[in-house]
C-alpha cells in the first residue's frame, strides 16, 4: 500500500519522450558507479548521496507538480523548493571542487528528468509559474504571520493596561473596547461560518431568522460599544465620567471585571472567532468555482503554510536569538530566487536550442558528466577516474539517445530489451577500450617523463585532433 | 539507401570542451580523455548498415473474410535467412489507413541472428471492403546506430483484409426447409408441437388420434398441432445522418453494422422459407416516395438482390462515419447535425428537411409492408425518430422487432449519458409492444440473436403468438 501519490502511475510516466527502460538502467548504472568511484577517489565513498537524495526529491517535486490533482500538487510544492534550495545551498558551499559537484550533480538531475520525463519546456515553465506562485503566497503570508503577530501584540498590551489600571473610569472604556472587539469577531465568525447551509433542509428557516438575530445583535453590540467608548472618552475628558464610575461598588466590580481572568479568556474566543470567520471565509473561496486554476492557486496556498512552518522550525532550532533566526528567514527568502534563476536558464537554454528538447535528459547527464571530468582533473583526482568519467558521459548520451529513439520509432508497446542490451554492450565495449587507450598512453606520458613542452605538443595534437573531428563531424 | 545520420554531435562538443580545458588548465590528462569521444565518433563513423537480400516478409490474415465489427489478426513475419547478423533492425507494418488497431502493435524492433524470426501480431477492427496493406517498413543499422538503411520488402501470403457483410451469414439450401416457414399460426392444424384437442371427426388420420386420452375416458380425440406458416418480414435499416457514426476512429459505423446484422437476418429469415422485404430509410433510392425498397421475395437471387440494395446504402452518402469528434465520442443525440466549420452543432433547414424526408419514409414501410407483415427495425437508436417511427408502426398493429448496435463508448461522462439516452429509447419502444435486441459492443450478433430469441421462446404465450422466426 502505497502512502501518498504514487510517482509512477501509468498516465504519469512520459510516452514517447522518455526512453526505453533498459536503456534507461544501463544509464542510470554508469552515473551511480561513476558516483562511487568518484567518492572514493575523494576518500568519501557516499560523498554524493546526498546530492542525489535532494536531487531526486527535486525532481519528483516537479513531476508532481505536472499532475492536475491537489494532494500532488501539494506534495510536490512541499518536495521541489525547499529541495532545490537545500541543494543550491549544499553545492554551493561545498568544500570539494565546485565544478566536480556541480557537475555531477547535473548527471544526477539529468538521469531523475529522464526516468520521470520531465525535462520539456511546457513542464519547466508550469513548474516555475506554479512554485513563484507559491512563493509569493509564502512571502505574503510570512508579513501576515508578522502583522497578525502585531496585532496580537499590541491587544494583549491593551487588555493588560487596562488590567493594570487604576483608575475606574479608564478601566471601564477599557473593558467596552475590549467588549466591541469581542463583539465584532463574533459577528465575523457568526457570518462567515455556513450554519445556515450546513444545518437539516426542515430546520433551515429557523436556524436562518436565529442567525440573523444574532448577527444583528451582535453588530449592534459592536457598534453600541465603539459609540459608547467615543462618548465614553469625551465625558472622560469632560471630568464627568470619572465622579460616577468611583461610587461604589463599581470600582470593585470594574476592578473584578477588568481583571486578566476576564479579559484574557474574552480575548481567546475573540481570537478563535476571528480564526474561524477567515477559514470559513477562505474555505467558501476555494470551494465555490473548482477547476484547474483553482486547484493550482489552492495547492499553492497550502504548500506556502507548509514553507512558513518549514522556516518556523528552522528558525527555532537555529537558536532562539532574534539574530540567528532572523538571517534564517531571510536565507529562507532569498535563496529560492537562486533556484528561480538556475530554472529560468535553463528554459532559456531549451528556448535557444542548446538544451534539445527530446534528448534534454541524456544531454544533460552527458554534460554534466564532462564536466565532472574536468573538475576532477582540477581536484587532481587520479587520471584513470577523469577518463572513466568522459568515457561515461558518452555511454549515457549513446544509451539514451538511442533508447529515445527506440521509443519514438516503435513506442512503447514492442518488447525491445535485447536490441538495447545489444546495444549497450558496444557501448560500453567502445567506452572500455578508448579507457584502457588512453590510460596506456597517459602511463606512457607520465613514464616518458616529459616536461612543459610536452604541453605545447599535446596543445598542437589538440588542435589537430579538432581539425580531424570537422570531417567526420558524427 | 543508407543514410547517415548526426547522431554524434555531442561527442564533438565533448572534444573540443575537454581539450580547451586541458589547454587552459595546462593538464595533460584532460587533453588526452578528448580521446574517448573520438573514440565514438570514429565507431559511428565507420560502421555501415546494409539490409541483405535474403530477407524474407509472410503475412497471414485470419479470418481472411470478416464480417463488420469482427477483430481480424494480423500476422507479419520477418526471417533473416542471410549469414549476417542484423545488430539492430526496426520493422513496421503499413496499417491501411482507415483499419484501426484494437489490439498488440504493428511495430518491433529486434536484433536478428542468421535464421532468426521476429514476428509482429495486432489484431484490427474489420470495416466492410477490401483493404489492401502496403509493403512493410524496415529499417536496419549499424551498431553504432548512426548509419539507417530502408527497405520494403514484398511480402508473401496475404496482403488484404476483406470484409463483407454476408460474409458469416449461412448459406441458404438449395430446396427451402421441409416446413412452409417456421413461425406458427393461431389456428391449428398439422405440425409437430401440440395445441390442443379436439373432438373426433370422421376421416381423421389415425396418426392424430389421442390414444392415450381413448385410454383414460374412452371416447376419440383428435390432436391438434401448432401449424407453420411463413409470413413477410420487412428489414427496415436506419441509413440516415445520425446513424452514421462510430465508436472510434477506424471502427465500423452503426449502419455498416445494422447493415451486417440485416444481412445476418436476412439469410436466416430466408432460409426459414419467409418472403423477405428490405427497406433503408435515410438515402434516397428509386422506391416509391424516394424510398429505397426491395419488394417481398425469397430464394438466393433475393438475398442478392438485398445485399447489393444494403451495400449501395453504405456507399450512398458514405458509409463512412462522420469524423466529428463529439460523434465519434458517442456524443451524438437528438439534436445531432452536419457538423459545421467550427466543429459545433447547429441545426439547419437541410437537417429539418432531412428528418422529414425520414419520417416520409418510416410511414411508406408500413404502406408498403402489406398485411401479415413483421417489421425489423435496425437503428443505433441514437435520436428520437426511430423511436417515434416504432410506436406510430403500434398503431398498425404490426409485430415488431428493434435490433439496436450499440455504438456508444461509455468510457466517458458524455458517452454514458448518451448509453443512457439510447437505453431509455429502446424501453420506450418496448412499451410499445415491439421486442428490442440490445446489440452490445464486443458481443457476437449470432450469441445476441440466439440468446434474445431463446429469451423470447421462454416466455409465456410466445409459441403460439406472433412474433419471432429469425
Amino acid at each position: 500500500m502505497s502512502v501518498g501519490p504514487r510517482l509512477d502511475t501509468p498516465s504519469a510516466i512520459g510516452d514517447e519522450g522518455r526512453p526505453r527502460e533498459t536503456s534507461l538502467t544501463v544509464a542510470a548504472v554508469v552515473v551511480v558507479g561513476l558516483g562511487a568511484a568518484l567518492g572514493f577517489a575523494l576518500g568519501q565513498p557516499r560523498f554524493f548521496g546526498g546530492f542525489a537524495f535532494l536531487a531526486s526529491l527535486a525532481v519528483a517535486g516537479v513531476a508532481f507538480l505536472d499532475r492536475d490533482r491537489l494532494r500532488p500538487t501539494v506534495v510536490g510544492h512541499l518536495l521541489f523548493l525547499p529541495a532545490s534550495c537545500a541543494l543550491l545551498v549544499v553545492v554551493s558551499f561545498s568544500p570539494t571542487s565546485f565544478v566536480l559537484v556541480i557537475g555531477f550533480v547535473a548527471a544526477m538531475v539529468g538521469m531523475a528528468t529522464a526516468w520521470t520525463d520531465v525535462l520539456d519546456r511546457e513542464t519547466l515553465s508550469e513548474t516555475l509559474a506554479s512554485s513563484l506562485l507559491a512563493y509569493v503566497f509564502g512571502v505574503l503570508g510570512l508579513v501576515v504571520v508578522a502583522l497578525v503577530w502585531a496585532v496580537v501584540w499590541l491587544v494583549v498590551e491593551l487588555a493588560g493596561s487596562v488590567a493594570r489600571a487604576t483608575d475606574p473610569a479608564t478601566a471601564l472604556l477599557g473593558l467596552v473596547v475590549v467588549g466591541g472587539i469581542v463583539c465584532a469577531c463574533l459577528a465575523a465568525a457568526v457570518h462567515a461560518v455556513p450554519a445556515v447551509q450546513l444545518s437539516p433542509v426542515r430546520r433551515r428557516e429557523a436556524v436562518e431568522r436565529r442567525v440573523d438575530r444574532l448577527r444583528r445583535r451582535l453588530l449592534f453590540a459592536t457598534g453600541g460599544a465603539f459609540v459608547a467608548a467615543m462618548f465614553g472618552a469625551v465625558f472622560l475628558a469632560a471630568g464627568v465620567l470619572r465622579p460616577l464610575v468611583s461610587v461604589p461598588p463599581f470600582p470593585t466590580l470594574l476592578g473584578v471585571l477588568t481583571s486578566r481572568l476576564v479579559l484574557y479568556p474574552l480575548l481567546a474566543v475573540a481570537g478563535v472567532a476571528l480564526l474561524v470567520a477567515v477559514v470559513a471565509g477562505l474555505a467558501r473561496k476555494a470551494t465555490a468555482d473548482y477547476d484547474a486554476a483553482t486547484t493550482r492557486t489552492v495547492g499553492a496556498g497550502i504548500a506556502a503554510g507548509g514553507y512558513l512552518v518549514m522556516i518556523g522550525l528552522l528558525a527555532a532550532t537555529a537558536g532562539f536569538l532574534p539574530a540567528s533566526a532572523a538571517l534564517f528567514v531571510s536565507v529562507g527568502v532569498l535563496v529560492p530566487i537562486g533556484v528561480y534563476v538556475v530554472l529560468g536558464a535553463l528554459l532559456a537554454g531549451m528556448a535557444a536550442g542548446v538544451v534539445p528538447d527530446r534528448a534534454g535528459p541524456a544531454a544533460l547527464t552527458a554534460a554534466g558528466l564532462v564536466v565532472a571530468a574536468i573538475g576532477a582533473a582540477a581536484a587532481d583526482l587520479p587520471p584513470i577516474v577523469v577518463f572513466a568519467t568522459v568515457a561515461g558521459a558518452l555511454i549515457a548520451w549513446d544509451v539514451g539517445t538511442f533508447g529515445l529513439g527506440l521509443t519514438a520509432e516503435l513506442g512503447h508497446v514492442p518488447e525491445t530489451r535485447r536490441l538495447e542490451l545489444y546495444h549497450a554492450v558496444f557501448a560500453v565495449g567502445v567506452g572500455l577500450v578508448a579507457l584502457l587507450l588512453v590510460s596506456g598512453l597517459e602511463v606512457l606520458r607520465h613514464s616518458v617523463a616529459l616536461g612543459f613542452g610536452a604541453t605545447v605538443a599535446m596543445a598542437v595534437a589538440a588542435v589537430g585532433v579538432v581539425l580531424l573531428v570537422i570531417p567526420l563531424r558524427g | 539507401m543508407a543514410r547517415r545520420r548526426l547522431r554524434w554531435r555531442g561527442a564533438v562538443a565533448a572534444v573540443l570542451v575537454l581539450a580547451a580545458a586541458g589547454i587552459w588548465l595546462g593538464d595533460g590528462t584532460l587533453m588526452l580523455s578528448a580521446a574517448i569521444p573520438l573514440a565514438y565518433l570514429a565507431y559511428g563513423s565507420l560502421s555501415t548498415a546494409v539490409v541483405p537480400e535474403d530477407l524474407v516478409a509472410t503475412r497471414r490474415v485470419d479470418p481472411s473474410l470478416a464480417p463488420p465489427g469482427r477483430p481480424v489478426t494480423i500476422e507479419l513475419t520477418v526471417t533473416n535467412e542471410s549469414d549476417r547478423t542484423l545488430d539492430d533492425l526496426r520493422l513496421v507494418d503499413r496499417v491501411p489507413e482507415e483499419l484501426a488497431v484494437l489490439q498488440g502493435s504493428p511495430r518491433a524492433g529486434a536484433t536478428l541472428a542468421p535464421g532468426e524470426s521476429v514476428t509482429v501480431e495486432y489484431s484490427v477492427v474489420a470495416r466492410r471492403g477490401e483493404y489492401d496493406f502496403a509493403a512493410p517498413r524496415l529499417r536496419v543499422r549499424d551498431t553504432g546506430a548512426g548509419t539507417v538503411t530502408t527497405t520494403e520488402p514484398t511480402v508473401d501470403g496475404a496482403n488484404r483484409v476483406v470484409c463483407r457483410l454476408d460474409a458469416d451469414a449461412p448459406p441458404l439450401a438449395d430446396r427451402g426447409s421441409d416446413r412452409v416457414g417456421q413461425l406458427t399460426a393461431d389456428e391449428p392444424g398439422e405440425g409437430l408441437s401440440f395445441h390442443s384437442t379436439r373432438e373426433y371427426r370422421r376421416g381423421d388420420p389415425a396418426t392424430r388420434i389421442d390414444w392415450r386420452q381413448y385410454a383414460k375416458r374412452g371416447h376419440l380425440a383428435t390432436v391438434n398441432y401448432e401449424r407453420w406458416v411463413s409470413t413477410t418480414v420487412v428489414l427496415v435499416l436506419d441509413a440516415r445522418e445520425p446513424a452514421r457514426v462510430a465508436a472510434g476512429p477506424g471502427r465500423p459505423s452503426a449502419v455498416e453494422l445494422g447493415a451486417y446484422a440485416a444481412t445476418r437476418a436476412l439469410a436466416s429469415l430466408l432460409g426459414s422459407g419467409h418472403d423477405v422485404a428490405v427497406a433503408v430509410v435515410g438515402v434516397d433510392g428509386d422506391g416509391p416516395s424516394g424510398l429505397s425498397w426491395l419488394p417481398p421475395g425469397g430464394g438466393g437471387e433475393q438475398r442478392s438482390r438485398a445485399i447489393d440494395l444494403l451495400g449501395d446504402a453504405l456507399g450512398d452518402g458514405s458509409g463512412d462515419p462522420t469524423t466529428d469528434e463529439a460523434s465519434n465520442a458517442g456524443a451524438a443525440g437528438a439534436d445531432a447535425a452536419v457538423p459545421n466549420g467550427s466543429g459545433g452543432r447547429t441545426p439547419d433547414d437541410g437537417a429539418t428537411d432531412r428528418s422529414h424526408d425520414a419520417e416520409r419514409q418510416f410511414r411508406k414501410v408500413v404502406e408498403l409492408a402489406g398485411p401479415g407483415s413483421q417489421l425489423v427495425l435496425v437503428s443505433p437508436m441514437l435520436d428520437q425518430v426511430p423511436v417515434d417511427a416504432a410506436e406510430s408502426w403500434a398503431a398498425f398493429d404490426y409485430p415488431r422487432i428493434v435490433l439496436s448496435p450499440d455504438v456508444i463508448s461509455a468510457n466517458t461522462v458524455s458517452g454514458q449519458y448518451e448509453q443512457v439516452r439510447r437505453r431509455t429509447r429502446l424501453a420506450r419502444c418496448q412499451a410499445t409492444g415491439a421486442r428490442t435486441i440490445d446489440w452490445r459492443r464486443g458481443t457476437p450478433l449470432p450469441v445476441v440473436l440466439s440468446y434474445a430469441f431463446t429469451v423470447a421462446a421462454r416466455e409465456p404465450g410466445v409459441a403460439a403468438g406472433r412474433g419471432g422466426g429469425a
